[in-house]
């Protein structure tokens, strides 16, 4: 008897172990919605955090789009929103839940690009599109993964840009900041190679550590090479910081740049007061001004991603719509493979502009365009640049 | 455990019973919960490494997260496209556990003659170090772009690479380092660590070999980390330095403080609660953190020595 029940167990055990993951027999599977079931968009972002601000604004920018649209052939769209933290482990442990939650038809995010590589796995396993409004990393367009697009841009083309704009201005003696963040330091390192190549001189480059406060003696040091520029690769929290201190170790004529992470209203140009007048981030063409009224009169100020995370929406909603068969009871029967092809062959005039994507799903002749802060009439806000 | 029929039940039932129910898991809680399961799992795991340094032989650690490190970037380094070298995992097992463990030996050698605090400021400095080595050591580790595309585990053809699998992977694993665990602690070795935990001086009188005891703690203690690294490895298929932040270290010392101290059903509970509860929390979104913290201050205040301790400890707090 003892035996038979262990025997029994082992069997129920090792059946387990070798049962194969969730797989769909023909091409990718579908998506099910039953009558009266909502439609949810998933959404992986940092609600909690260091860059909870900029998360949040993501989540505000995917949640207009979604209460704009209201329903898809008569099924409710809602947005569920998970705290992705900016990193791995909780990214992947979300990535698992929203492809196993039959009502979710695709996922905007994640936030970070150490969050969307090994989430990225995941979905591809399960064959569930994601759109990220914010993850440049190189890689993640690299790998040849099919359902993983991007409204921003890759790190590639921002590097590009803004050491193009540099070398316009003649600044050729540049040092070179950066956060040792996935994020920071791959950005740096090409621009750093851009400017190399068209003949300027990279005088120093220096990883500074995300979440210290005092970067004055890394400054100091920078100090005597007399740069006419400094480029930081990074976020807005230590991006201002350098921008601040910067003034104060005397550093007055050099040059101030810096990424999209830097592009927001709050956690830099307010942040930082007077002394981020006449700093230069890169960052998207402007949005829609009448899309930003809006957006501000309901969420506030914007910070940086929530118009790719609105436009993300809107392409992830507009495939969905495409490509969904209602039934006659009001079933909606989405194929997956189909819905990655929609929004492969999307060509949509967005908010931030055109958007189609390249068959590595980053956007084609995505436009980065260069900001400097400025003071006018007793307002600070980012002015774009003729370049 | 009170009635009189209960009485007759032995251990050993209990524990066939329990775990039974947790190899039923997988298929019924889906694949999500799954996940975080194995995510807790780890961190058994490495509390319960963990608790045989802090908990058995009173070293306070605050370094953990270094062997956690090192465990996990040997395995993704000999088993990625990085170098282009694929060793099988179940080789690489035993290397992660003997690299964890002499990196273990290596932090034991210098702070020998050192006692509580600055034992742990020394630890915690190590911990820093492994990472900001590994962050900065780009030609190697690929610095702060992480290695990505580490190779899952295979036995002949079959590939371990489902949230389910890894659940019971990471449940062998657990069962392991528990049984593993249990008879140090009743051995003459975890006899020795107690010893020289209530007092160093004592223990040694007594013909306590210290040095050999406190390397053996550190490299034992190590070694769970290593495997608890590997598994972390294969299983996220790409790892960052950030993933192995100081709050790591702090995260399985308080798990176990919650759990009780020295005790290792304490371990488990206190990560199932500690890795458990903010998934469950996502309900609350913004405000999940903020209800963890004080889900863990109130539990500190009613139950001081955690929720299981260890017999030995509640004995202790009962004399004084």
């Amino acid at each position: 008897m003892k035996k038979k029940l262990l025997a029994l167990l082992l069997l129920f055990f090792i059946g387990n172990f070798l049962a194969p993951p969730v797989g769909h027999a023909d091409q990718w599977g579908v998506i099910t919605i039953p009558p009266g079931k909502p439609i949810k968009i998933g959404m992986g972002t940092m609600l909690t955090g260091d860059y909870a601000s900029m998360g949040i604004d993501i989540k505000h920018g995917a949640e207009m789009a979604i209460e704009k649209k209201g329903k898809i052939l008569g099924h409710r769209v809602i947005l569920q929103a998970e705290d992705d933290g900016c990193a791995g482990p909780p990214s992947v442990a979300i990535a698992e839940k929203m492809c196993n939650d039959p009502l979710v038809v695709g996922l905007i995010g994640y936030m970070c690009s150490g969050g969307s590589k090994p989430a990225s796995d995941i979905h591809n396993k399960y064959k569930v599109v994601m759109i990220s409004a914010s993850s440049t990393a190189l890689e993640l367009t690299a790998r040849g993964i099919p359902i993983f697009f991007r409204t921003c841009w890759n790190d590639k083309i921002q590097a590009r840009r803004a050491a193009a704009f540099a070398l316009s201005r003649k600044w050729t003696k540049v040092v070179v900041l950066h956060d040792k963040s996935d994020y920071g330091q791959s950005l740096a390192e090409d621009f750093a190679e851009n400017i190399r190549q068209k003949g300027g001189k990279i005088l120093a480059m220096e990883g500074l550590t995300r979440g210290d406060k005092d970067f004055t003696p890394v400054l100091t040091k920078i100090k005597p090479l007399r740069p006419q520029l400094i480029y930081f690769g990074g976020m807005a929290a230590e991006g201002v910081l350098v921008a601040r201190q910067m003034k104060r170790v005397g550093l007055r004529k050099t040059h101030f740049m810096s990424d999209d992470g830097c592009y927001t209203e709050k956690d830099f140009i307010q942040a930082g007061g007077k002394a981020t007048n006449g700093c230069y981030v890169t960052y998207a063409k402007e949005p829609d001004p009448e899309w930003v009224k809006e957006f501000e009169s309901k969420y506030g100020p914007r910070q940086t991603f929530s118009p790719q995370a609105y436009d993300a929406a809107t392409i992830l909603m507009m495939a969905v719509e495409r490509v969904a068969k209602k039934q006659a009871d009001g079933t909606l029967i989405i194929g997956k493979k189909a819905l990655r092809d929609a929004i492969a062959d999307t060509k949509y005039n967005g908010i931030t502009g055109e958007i189609a994507f390249d068959p590595y799903g980053d956007r084609s002749g995505s436009v980065v365009v260069v900001y400097k802060v400025v003071e006018e009439e007793g307002k600070r806000f980012f002015k774009q640049m003729a370049f | 455990m009170q009635g009189p029929f209960f009485k007759h039940i032995p251990l050993k039932a209990y524990l066939a019973a329990l775990l039974f129910c947790l190899l039923l898991l997988p298929p019924i809680v889906g694949n999500y919960w799954t996940q975080v399961l194995g995510d807790i799992g780890i961190y058994v795991m490495l509390g319960i490494g963990l608790n045989v340094v802090v908990g058995f032989a009173g070293l306070l650690d605050l370094g953990y997260v270094a062997f956690y490190a090192i465990g996990a970037y040997g395995y993704a380094l000999l088993a990625s496209p990085q170098f282009n070298i694929h060793i099988p995992f179940w080789m690489m097992l035993p290397l992660c556990v003997a690299m964890a463990a002499g990196g273990g030996a290596l932090l034991g050698i210098p702070v020998l003659r050192m006692r509580g605090d600055y034992l742990a400021i020394v630890t915690l400095g190590f911990g820093e170090i492994i990472r900001i080595v590994l962050n900065n050591l780009d030609p190697v580790t690929n610095g702060p772009r992480g290695l990505l595309r580490i190779d899952p585990p295979a036995m002949g053809g079959f590939v371990i690479n489902s949230p389910a699998r890894w659940y019971y992977m990471i449940l062998a694993g657990i069962l392991f380092s528990v049984f593993v665990a249990d008879r140090l602690n009743n051995s003459r070795i975890g006899r020795a660590w107690i010893a020289m935990r209530e007092d160093q001086d004592a223990a040694e009188i007594m013909g306590i070999n210290i040095l050999k005891y406190k390397l053996l703690a550190f490299a034992i203690g190590a070694s769970f980390a290593g495997i608890g690294g590997a598994i972390f490895a294969a299983r996220q298929g790409s790892i960052f330095p950030e993933n192995f932040s100081l709050m790591v270290s702090i995260n399985v010392l308080c798990l176990i403080i919650i759990g009780g101290m020295g005790s290792i059903p304490g371990v488990i509970l206190g990560a199932v609660v500690l890795i458990g509860l903010p998934e469950v929390l996502r309900e609350v979104q913004q405000y999940r953190m903020l209800a963890f913290g004080g889900l863990l201050v109130a539990m500190m205040i009613f139950r001081p020595t955690g929720f299981i301790p260890s017999a030995r400890r509640k004995l202790e707090f009962r004399e004084e």
